[in-house]
């Protein structure tokens, strides 16, 4: 499947909790077929994952499994979705991640044969294999654990399978620190989306074979680290907004073989996924400071389907504990975006989500419905993700140009300065990928990834 | 509670100079000192001294829930008389105060001093990507060590 135009006509119709390609699950919970449901995601309090300790990390999941559902249903949640993202151990361990996936699908189980909570669960194991220097993509310990954890909790019953995949982030790393625009086009244009092709190509066999819907890879390693070092003043911010765009072409590979959503919550680039292929998307924004900070918590929340909170671990505030005080706090949201669009005030509503964060930080200015989509018509212009991955840099940086001109845009003096940096980057960068590639090899660092990985 | 141990956190870019300041100024022979490193560059840890990788990750970011436990079975399982934390090139010492302001069940801890490593010859060029970032780092910094190499 290759998208060659938007799922969408006008940006009028796009709007959260509906899309063109709404996902249904075995128990009938529709994502994005009208109705905006919450997406928990939960961990541990800091604690070892040892064979011994594994008694004490089955009893707190069962406590927060059971403290969300039970919030769930005494606010009247329509629905909820439940994402289990393991830690590094219980990937490692398969058994482990496996297990606890079933402890908390019997609990989502039990609440909708008692109390009639429909909830589906999304399983997101850790891409291990960037634990081994340089990573060795499609073979391996870390694989074979990676794919017994996808297997074990999809023939468990998992709903949704998603990952934040790590292909090229070994090279990106140092790009990042570096506000590198170059290299980070070679890493997602040319190593990322190379090995989404393949790990997609697997996961959704997987999927496929058990009954799982396959959802979505969030570039989280990639824009999510650029948007939190922007914050912290590392980076510059328009270095992230770019990124954030231009990691799209890369979670595209993802739908154009087989994931089918909802995308993963962390992926803020999941907008412009939404307005090319009509899938649905979660998104994560104010409601994820438990986890992060971002410069986009209200416009965060204009197009999802679902909306999630990033991640919380197992910890007591004055309220309860804190993955129920999430629950809670997405169902009132949730409440609240489904009430406006029942009363026909769906796009009023994402309107001033957008508005109330989208000319005070260029990241936040690249997600406007309009910008989405001058953005997403351009990546669907080519067909192969390097040109898709440049021309989005290339196209990013002029909505962002455009928009100080209109001056509607704020950035600072050192943010302005970098967008003349980062123009002049990309003007220097060959239209052919094979040209690009053979600079590259040149100019990256051969110790830091395998090329035979990614088939180059 | 026996001998009280201070707490080094060593912070700077990559290929600043943190590896080999510590090996010369931090690491002294005949004094009990073990490094706990987040991030592996070119210069290598001196031999003889016990050298551990961080496993949490970044201790100010996604590691910090885990920093300090770790911290703390560090400490039991080598009982040093001095710990250097080598910390990657994100890593902001200003959240690495706020973690290690919650260090009251660290009771082994005498102390802790931050140092910021800066190469001279790269600083401009750093300074023009991370500007407000090496601002923070100079704010929360015991000590700012220049090296030129």
């Amino acid at each position: 499947m290759e998208f060659t135009k938007l799922a969408y006509e006008s940006t009028d119709d796009f709007l959260y909790g509906i899309c063109p390609k709404p996902v249904e699950t075995r128990n009938g919970l529709v994502i994005g077929g009208g109705e905006m449901y919450p997406e928990v995601n939960f961990t541990l309090p800091p604690m070892n994952i040892t064979k011994d300790t594994m008694p004490e990390v089955r009893r707190i999941y069962s406590e927060i499994i059971e403290g969300v559902l039970k919030k769930a249903y005494e606010l009247h949640a329509p629905g909820l979705v439940i994402e289990f993202e393991t830690l590094p151990e219980m990937t490692e361990h398969p058994e482990w991640g496996i297990e606890i996936h079933k402890i908390l699908r019997d609990a989502m189980h039990n609440y909708e044969d008692k109390y009639g909570l429909k909830s589906a669960i999304r399983m997101t194991p850790n891409d291990l294999r960037e634990m081994s220097r340089p990573p060795i993509m499609r073979s391996g310990k870390y694989w074979e654990a990676m794919v017994k954890t996808f297997e074990g909790s999809a023939k468990d019953g998992a709903d949704f399978l998603s990952v934040e995949s790590t292909g090229g982030k070994e090279i990106n790393d140092e790009a990042i620190m570096n506000a590198d625009l170059r290299t980070s086009i070679f890493a997602l244009g040319c190593l990322a989306s190379r090995d989404m092709k393949w790990l997609w190509t697997n996961i959704t066999q997987i999927a496929k074979e058990n009954g799982s819907i396959p959802a979505g890879d969030s570039a989280c390693g990639f824009a999510n680290t650029s948007m939190v070092l922007a914050e912290q003043g590392f980076i510059p911010k328009v270095y992230a907004a770019v990124m954030r765009a231009m990691v799209t072409p890369r979670a595209l590979v993802a739908i154009e073989n087989g994931a089918i959503g909802p995308s993963k919550d962390c992926a803020y680039e999941n907008v412009y996924l939404k307005a090319i292929t009509g899938t649905p998307i979660t998104l994560e924004g104010k409601s994820a400071a438990c986890a992060h900070f971002s410069p986009r918590g209200n416009i965060a929340l204009a197009v999802p389907d679902l909306w999630s909170n990033e991640s919380v671990q197992q910890v007591k505030l004055l309220s309860g504990f804190a993955p129920v005080v999430s629950t809670e706090q997405l169902t009132y949201d949730c409440r609240l975006m489904n009430i406006a669009a029942k009363k026909g005030h769906a796009k009023l509503m994402r309107d001033l989500l957008v508005e109330s964060d989208c000319y005070l930080d260029p990241q936040a200015y690249v997600l406007t419905p309009e910008n989405v989509f001058e953005i997403s018509r351009e990546i669907v212009k080519t067909s192969d993700p390097f040109s898709r991955t440049l021309n989005t840099a290339r196209k990013t940086l002029e909505i962002i140009r455009r928009g100080l001109d209109k001056k509607e845009l704020t950035i600072d003096e050192r943010d302005l300065r970098w967008l003349d940096i980062l123009e002049s980057q990309v003007e220097e960068i060959p239209e052919d990928e094979e040209e690009f590639i053979e600079e590259m090899k040149d100019e990256v660092d051969e110790t830091k990834y395998r090329p035979e990985e990614y088939g180059i | 509670m026996g001998s009280k141990t201070t707490l080094h956190i060593v912070a700077g870019f990559k290929g600043a100079g943190k590896t080999t300041y510590i090996n010369n100024n931090l690491l002294i022979y005949g004094k009990k000192a073990a490094v706990l490193l987040n991030e592996h560059g070119a210069a290598k840890i001196r031999e003889g001294f016990t050298v551990r990788d961080l496993k949490s990750g970044c201790p100010c970011c996604d590691g910090a829930r885990f920093f300090l436990r770790d911290l703390q079975n560090f400490y039991y399982e080598f009982t040093p008389e001095e710990i250097i934390v080598e910390l990657s090139s994100f890593a902001n010492l200003e959240e690495m105060y706020r973690i290690m302001q919650h260090r009251f069940s660290l009771r082994f801890l005498s102390g802790v001093r931050y140092y910021y490593v800066i190469n001279t010859k790269t600083i401009s060029s750093r300074e023009l990507i991370s500007g407000p970032f090496i601002k923070t780092q100079l704010q929360y910094a015991d000590s700012v060590i220049l090296t030129r190499h």
